[in-house]
């Protein structure tokens, strides 16, 4: 994605950690301060972790997301290890308090491919994925997370026609979900380009990427919420609500 | 020249229900005056149930649809647990709009004014900054409606706390919803997308005409020529074969005999008839001969004091009519459907929805323009200040081209709003074939 005027930057901290599924894996990681808004797991496809990813976490930070990221290879993890390493990132957020519901997953690429099987196989705040891969390879059940996938109209690995019926595939899916396609642009739409088109697709996918996160991810409670929370009759859990 | 002083509405009689002569006539001035249009607003819509939405509209959890009820901005939403929720759509802080969408799919939404943020049911999640508060703050919640509650997937609300139930208070008009919905094994839903339109006249035009079968074939005489250029041979004893009823508490309906619904529409395929023939076999079996034979009818039906529901049979229409001002209204229509239909059938549906009932289609526009011309006509109700609603009030039964459907309606209005009691205008019942009953009703009675 492009951008201007760019805030100080944080340098995120590399350490490796095991994760199930995946083995010892380089982790990049973002902390804030205060009260944060919730947590992402960002899943970076190829050598996304070294390249866009700290610009990628800075900007979620701007919106007051903590980030974990963490590189999944180029597609050679079985879904099933995939979801098994998003498990095992959840784990490492929840040592920062943070609860799955306070999660969104978001992936690019093979790691886009990932954040879908998570969707379907966790119940999280939200997930996004900018350009899956083999979107339509396994049966697809989103019984509890949003998922928003968003691809470019000239992606080599998969296209519109199947993005098409995908997204009719997921209209009875349990969980709300959409699909987004950009005309003119390949799978690197997020990176930007001088072209119209390009600008667009990066602009928008990102626009809709944190109102996705903004619209469904459950904000951390501040300490007087809490209270608030403690003090409030259990019995009781909506006293402005409608008689029903 | 001199303009007579307008007399309080207390003391005002609006309603001329003559049984004697009979006559049965409604001042103009109900139309125009600001006093009265204040009056609806606290003693009709403050108080009676109202028609949010239908729950298929809101197929997800999260899924929300934002929209007025009386003049109140709403949120329609299914929360978390996929209980149907209604909020007022304002942030209980300093009264922006929580949600400034018509429709979305969100967990939270936040007041783009200060940043407070709400979960779909109500409650308040976020508040940037909160420690300026102090930690004895009480976190308000969103604000809702008094009342909640359903028939059939029909959402309403009230405003009133002491509100009759629901099932009360649609009192007979829960029959005619029974007809519409019992068209679908799995449940009739309703299309996404919707007709808005407006119109510049009293919102009480809108529901005289909504169930109003005397101006039919002279005001959508464009219609019919349509349709009758397109095959279908109209027969004139099929289409005065109909009945007006009173359902209690204000609601009424002009209805069709058996076999009057679907006229209306362009002719379908042999495959097309077949397959709607087999679809009312099956609805035989389950229900009995006598209801299916009802369900084949058209039916006008409208809930006091603002829904319509128009049911011919090939074309459902749900219509929520909106005042805005005395001489102002805005209009929103759904179309609902039988899911498991097939494709033509389906397309029937929608072409009777986009030609006839659409705002742009052949007989909504003549309704829009009849009206808009009473309500000009309306500035001078001093000279002429009655409008007749007298047809078929010496009738032994009211036909659907009569008025006792609308008689019904405005004898509750000044009930309400002027505190004026109408006893029940006598009419035969009836007959058996406009009073079949659902199979499973009538082995309850037999139970009972």
């Amino acid at each position: 994605m492009e951008r201007e005027a760019p805030l100080p930057r944080i340098e995120p901290r590399h350490f490796v950690a095991e994760l199930e599924g995946a083995g010892p894996v380089e982790v990049a990681e973002v902390r804030l301060t205060g009260i944060p808004r919730g947590a992402v797991a960002l899943l970076c496809g190829g050598d996304g972790l070294a390249t866009q990813a700290p610009e990628v976490m800075n900007a979620l930070a701007e919106h007051g997301y903590e980030t974990l990221a963490v590189d999944l290879g180029s597609g050679s993890l079985a879904r099933a290890d995939a979801v098994a390493a998003v498990r095992s990132l959840l784990a490492l957020l929840g040592e920062r308090g943070w609860g799955a519901e306070q999660v969104g997953v978001v992936g690019y690429g093979a790691g886009g491919t990932a954040a879908f099987a998570a969707a379907g196989a966790l119940s999280l705040g939200a997930a996004i994925s900018l350009s899956p891969r083999d979107v339509l390879a396994e049966p697809v059940a989103l019984t509890s997370t949003p998922w928003l996938g968003m691809f470019g109209e000239h992606d080599e690995h998969t296209t519109p026609e199947s993005v098409v019926e995908l997204g009719r595939r997921l209209a009875d899916a349990p969980c709300f979900s959409r699909v987004v396609i950009y005309p003119g642009v390949g799978a690197d739409y997020f990176r930007g380009a001088a072209d119209a088109l390009g600008h667009a697709a990066a602009f928008d996918s990102w626009q809709r990427l944190v109102e996705w996160l903004n619209a469904r991810v459950s904000p951390r409670l501040s300490p007087y919420a809490e209270l608030w929370e403690l003090r409030r009759d259990p019995s009781d859990p909506s006293p402005e609500g409608s008689v029903r | 020249m001199t303009q007579t002083p307008t007399a309080p509405t207390e003391a005002f009689r609006f309603i001329d229900d003559d049984r004697e002569s009979p006559r049965f006539r409604v001042n103009r001035r109900a139309m125009v005056d600001p006093e009265v249009f204040d009056r609806e607003r606290d003693r009709i819509f403050g108080q009676v149930w109202l028609y949010v939405g239908h729950e298929t509209e809101l197929s997800k959890p999260h899924d929300f649809k934002t929209r007025d009820v009386a003049g109140r901005p709403v949120i329609f939403a299914r929360d978390k647990a996929g209980a149907i929720q209604v909020w007022i759509n304002s942030c209980p802080h300093r009264g922006a709009m929580i949600c400034r969408e018509p429709a979305g799919n969100a967990r939270f939404m936040t007041c783009f004014y200060h940043g407070w943020s709400f979960n779909t049911s109500g409650k308040l999640v976020s508040v940037p900054g909160d420690t300026s508060y102090g930690p004895g703050f009480q976190r308000p919640g969103l604000a809702s409606p008094a009342r909640l509650d359903s028939y059939r997937g029909f959402v309403f609300i009230s405003f009133n706390p002491d509100v009759e139930d629901l099932v009360d208070y649609l009192a007979e008009a829960k029959e005619f919803l029974d007809l519409v919905c019992d068209q679908s094994e799995v449940g009739m839903q309703v299309l996404e997308g919707t007709h808005e339109y407006s119109v510049k006249a009293n919102w009480k035009l809108l529901v005289e005409n909504s169930y109003d079968g005397y101006h039919a074939v002279s005001t959508h005489q464009r219609y019919f020529e349509m349709v009758t250029a397109s095959g279908v041979e109209l027969d004139a004893a099929t289409l005065g074969d109909s009945i007006g009823v009173d359902l209690g508490n204000g609601h009424g309906a002009s209805v069709g005999g058996p076999g009057t619904g679907g006229v209306f529409g362009r002719p379908l395929s042999q495959a097309g008839e077949a397959e709607k023939e087999e679809r009312f076999e099956g609805f035989r079996t389950k229900y009995g001969g006598a209801w299916v034979d009802r369900m084949t009818g058209a039916r006008n039906l409208v809930i006091f004091p603002n829904l319509v529901v128009i049911d011919l049979v090939m074309g459902v229409v749900i219509r929520k009519i909106d005042p805005i001002r005395p001489d102002y209204m805005e209009v929103t229509a759904w179309e609902m459907v039988p899911p498991e239909e097939g494709e033509e059938l389906k397309k029937q549906r929608l072409d009777n929805f986009l030609t006839f009932w659409g705002p742009g289609g052949l007989a909504s526009p003549d309704d829009v323009e009849a009206l808009e011309t009473c309500q000009r006509s309306f500035a001078a109700h001093r000279e002429l200040e009655w409008s007749d609603v007298s047809r078929g009030m010496s009738s032994p039964v009211a036909l659907g081209s009569d008025e006792l459907q609308m008689r019904t309606w405005w004898r509750r209005w000044d009930q309400l709003v002027n505190d004026r009691e109408h006893p029940v205008e006598p009419h035969e019942p009836p007959s058996a074939r406009f009073r079949g009953e659902r199979a499973e009703l009538q082995e309850q009675t037999t139970a009972g």
